[in-house]
């Protein structure tokens, strides 16, 4: 690039006096990098009347990137510009729909800083722009420390965010209108309570931080506002021999955003109130300081006024009601409610998620127990009738990787399923029939989190 | 800090005159391509040792006293984590070659555990003793089997730093519960070619210097370069030494340098860097390339386990301003 800008300043400049109108634009427009994420910037300008506001940018000058434009109009224009990489120049042109008159600002460039030394870096593998979905990658590192990353289809940061010290960070979900990154915050040994949900402005601004009683894993947004997350629910236990024990199972518990305590916690749901406690004293003490390691719930999601809700010691899938707090089924496990026709059975897993009226996808980490253990990402399709669910696809990315911990799928709008492959440290984005449309890898020493597909980022804040 | 100084070069770059024989003289600004760099080839030697399959095994380092480069070291207090790591998918070959590439990958990687040992100094542990934080994920008895891939023994200091490197066998047939890893259990070969490459020849007389290394294209191993692990800008001098002598000794190239000066550039937006910015050790800035002496400027990833510069370049300093 600096060879280009070399040849550019060496020709010997033409004076056409007066710019072209073009060139000038409608109205100035500025652009300011952030200190802390260099690849984020606040793009603000004035029209004289209200008007819409959106920036189209792009690598080159032909742009082809564009926010949101904003649903109001206003006279003071601000947009979080985000989405690009670091260390390389972007072009941008600010827009603002006025009486049904487009106009714009001049084509500007803009050159964004670099990204964290530390941050764990982003091998990309392949990347066929026919097949995958364009966009970015939104996930977490499980490293020392634990990092939110979003980069770009070459594998490239666009935006960062690291974790507390000796805390983790497994879930990361965008706002939904793309303005801020929200994540939970947990112990990094489980052994004390931090667990908070924070949310931050693609400009590094703390927006709100929620406090998660002994919340672990997963979180969902709830319509109304506020949280759904994963606690731990910890409570005496007999043994065989009579021993009292504590045995960790899990809640879901609801929480206002903002919460300070617990006092304004509701929880709808315990697994104390489903499963019968089945624990192993000397296999499953390793996990939890506060007592033995029982249900370890793993994944949330919330649709249609119902959780769903992973049970990964349980190998369940359970739906609940969010309103009676009613288990409404349990797909896999001891006590399930459907039949499986024929096939490995889901162990471990993460992320089960309901797809359309009669599929669910997951994560299957699968017994990492036994020889020759893969994990894969399967889909099911349910036979309500029946109350039976087949294997209708898998992708196991050819038993490479057998993953101990975590692991997410998500099916894409495009019809790819999104993989993100735990302890293997790497993601992949596959067809319905198997053809690798995009993958990257983790370097050595970090794990990868819940992971989602996001389409843009940035906009207008509301 | 960042570095934007590229305009300034530009127009640097549009006045240079041609002296009398068609040569651009140097005027104090590097810009490093592929013909500058030097190359070498690595390999790393570790050695294996068997032990009992599915049973407890005794860590010990007590005979750590001088690591990988030949560097001597405390192996109470400079082993911070002792890990034992299993490749399920790779042979000991193919980790060995991929450690000296730097081309390893977490999804190469099963289970792994570690021994902190940050602040306890102890040079043996039990492998019961070894935690994945807050998980232990390698049990003997059902992951210390038969055809369960590569084992991977590494004493670090920080998390980075490979001191020492072993690979463990677990198999049927041996009693062995010991595993000692010591000053001999691997070794770190470099062969360094310094007198391939095209030097600089720059005038001592120069009130500044500036390096680009915006337009490399590949590692001094071989491989594509990635410009962004690029982080330490070194500047050395070497009195009375040969660049025999510098590729014979080359795992020390830092170490038995008669002056140094280091910059941290990773932050070096347009990949430029004002040669002032390195300082010694003492926190005198780089003032200028004096006649005496050999120098070399190098290029460094200071997060890369592998200790040898991706880019190095040597400098010879005329005194009459017959740079180029």
């Amino acid at each position: 690039m600096t060879l280009l800008m070399l040849a550019l300043a060496c020709v010997d400049p033409v004076d056409t006096g007066e710019p072209p109108a073009a060139a000038k634009g409608d109205f100035d427009a500025v652009a300011v990098l952030e200190d802390d994420i260099p690849t984020v910037a606040w793009v603000t300008w004035e029209t004289d009347s209200p008007g819409t506001s959106w920036v189209e940018y792009g690598p080159t000058r032909d742009l082809g990137r564009s926010t949101v434009a904003s649903p109001t109009e206003t006279t003071e224009h601000a947009v979080l510009l985000a989405g690009m990489s670091a260390r390389s120049t972007w072009y941008w042109r600010a827009v603002s729909e006025v009486a049904g008159e487009r106009l714009e600002s001049r084509l500007q460039e803009l050159e964004t800083g670099v990204a964290p030394r530390d941050l764990p870096s982003v091998t990309a593998g392949s990347y066929d722009a026919r097949l995958a979905q364009s966009g970015y990658t939104l996930t977490t590192s499980l490293g020392d420390p634990s990092w939110v990353i979003v980069f770009d289809t070459d594998g490239s940061p666009v935006w960062w965010e690291q974790a507390p010290e000796e805390s983790v960070i497994a879930q990361v979900r965008l706002s939904p209108d793309g303005t801020s990154v929200l994540y939970n915050v947990a112990s990094l040994n489980f052994g004390i309570d931090i667990g908070v949900i924070r949310k931050v402005r693609l400009d590094g601004e703390l927006l709100s931080e929620t406090r998660t009683e002994w919340g672990h894993h997963d979180f969902v947004g709830l319509p109304e506002g506020g949280y759904a997350y994963i606690a731990a629910d910890i409570r005496p236990w007999t043994d065989a021999e009579g021993f009292p024990r504590h045995v960790v199972g899990d809640a879901i518990v609801e929480v206002p955003e903002g919460a300070v305590d617990s006092s304004g916690s509701t929880t709808v749901w315990s697994t104390w109130d489903h499963f019968a406690v089945d624990v192993d004293p000397a296999v499953d003490n390793d996990f939890y300081p506060q007592g033995l390691d029982w249900t370890h719930s793993n994944s949330l999601k919330f649709e249609d006024g119902a959780y769903a809700l992973s049970v990964r010691k349980e190998n369940a899938f359970v739906k609940i009601d969010r309103a009676s707090g009613e288990t409404l089924w349990q797909i896999g496990g001891v006590g399930a409610d459907w039949t499986l026709t024929e096939g490995r059975a889901f162990v471990g897993q993460h992320s089960p998620e309901l797809v359309g009226d009669d599929k669910f996808i997951l994560f299957d980490n699968g017994d990492i127990d036994i020889e020759d253990a893969y994990s894969e990402a399967v889909e099911y399709t349910l036979d309500e009738a029946g109350r039976t669910y087949t294997r209708s696809w898998a992708y196991d990315y050819n038993q490479r990787i057998s993953s101990y911990l975590l692991g997410d799928v998500e099916r894409l709008d495009n019809g790819n399923t999104l993989i993100a492959w735990g302890s293997g440290g790497t993601i992949t984005e596959v067809t319905p029939s198997g053809e690798m449309a995009f993958q990257v890898s983790l370097a050595i020493g970090s794990a990868i989190g819940f992971t989602h597909h996001i389409d843009a980022l940035g906009g207008v804040t509301p | 800090m960042t570095f934007r100084i590229a305009p300034l070069l530009l127009l640097l770059a549009c006045t240079g005159d041609k002296d009398d024989t068609g040569t651009v003289p140097f005027d104090g600004q590097f810009t490093f391509v592929d013909a500058n760099n030097y190359s070498y080839t690595s390999a790393v030697e570790i050695s294996a040792q068997e032990v009992q399959l599915a049973h407890e095994v005794t860590f010990d380092w007590s005979g750590l006293t001088t690591d990988l480069l030949g560097h001597q070291m405390d192996p109470a207090t400079d082993v911070d984590l002792v890990w034992v790591v299993q490749f399920p998918l790779l042979t000991e070959d193919e980790v060995k070659d991929a450690i000296v590439a730097e081309t390893l990958l977490q999804e190469s990687v099963g289970p792994y555990i570690q021994f902190d040992n940050d602040p306890a100094d102890r040079t043996s542990a039990l492998l019961s003793e070894f935690v994945f934080p807050p998980d232990n994920v390698i049990d003997p008895a059902t992951d210390f089997t038969d055809g369960s891939g590569t084992w991977l023994v590494r004493a670090t200091t920080g998390p980075l730093e490979n001191r020492m490197l072993g690979f463990m066998r677990p198999t049927e047939t041996s009693s062995n519960h010991d595993f000692a890893l010591g000053s001999d259990s691997a070794t770190l070969d470099f062969a360094a070619d310094l007198q391939s490459l095209t030097p600089y020849t720059v005038d001592s007389a120069l009130p500044t210097y500036t390096a680009n290394w915006a337009a490399l294209d590949t590692h001094a191993n071989g491989a594509d370069i990635s410009l962004d692990t690029l982080d330490q800008l070194m500047i050395a001098r070497y009195d009375g030494m040969t660049l025999d002598d510098l590729e014979a000794d080359f795992i020390d190239v830092e170490i038995i340098a008669t002056e140094l000066y280091t910059a941290d550039v990773y932050e070096a937006v347009d990949y430029t860097a004002d040669l002032s910015l390195a300082t010694n050790a003492a926190g005198e800035a780089f003032s200028g390339f004096g006649a005496d002496g050999l120098w070399l400027i190098a290029l460094r990833c200071t997060l890369c386990t592998n200790p040898a510069p991706p880019f190095l370049t040597v400098v010879n300093v005329s005194a009459d301003g017959a740079g180029g």
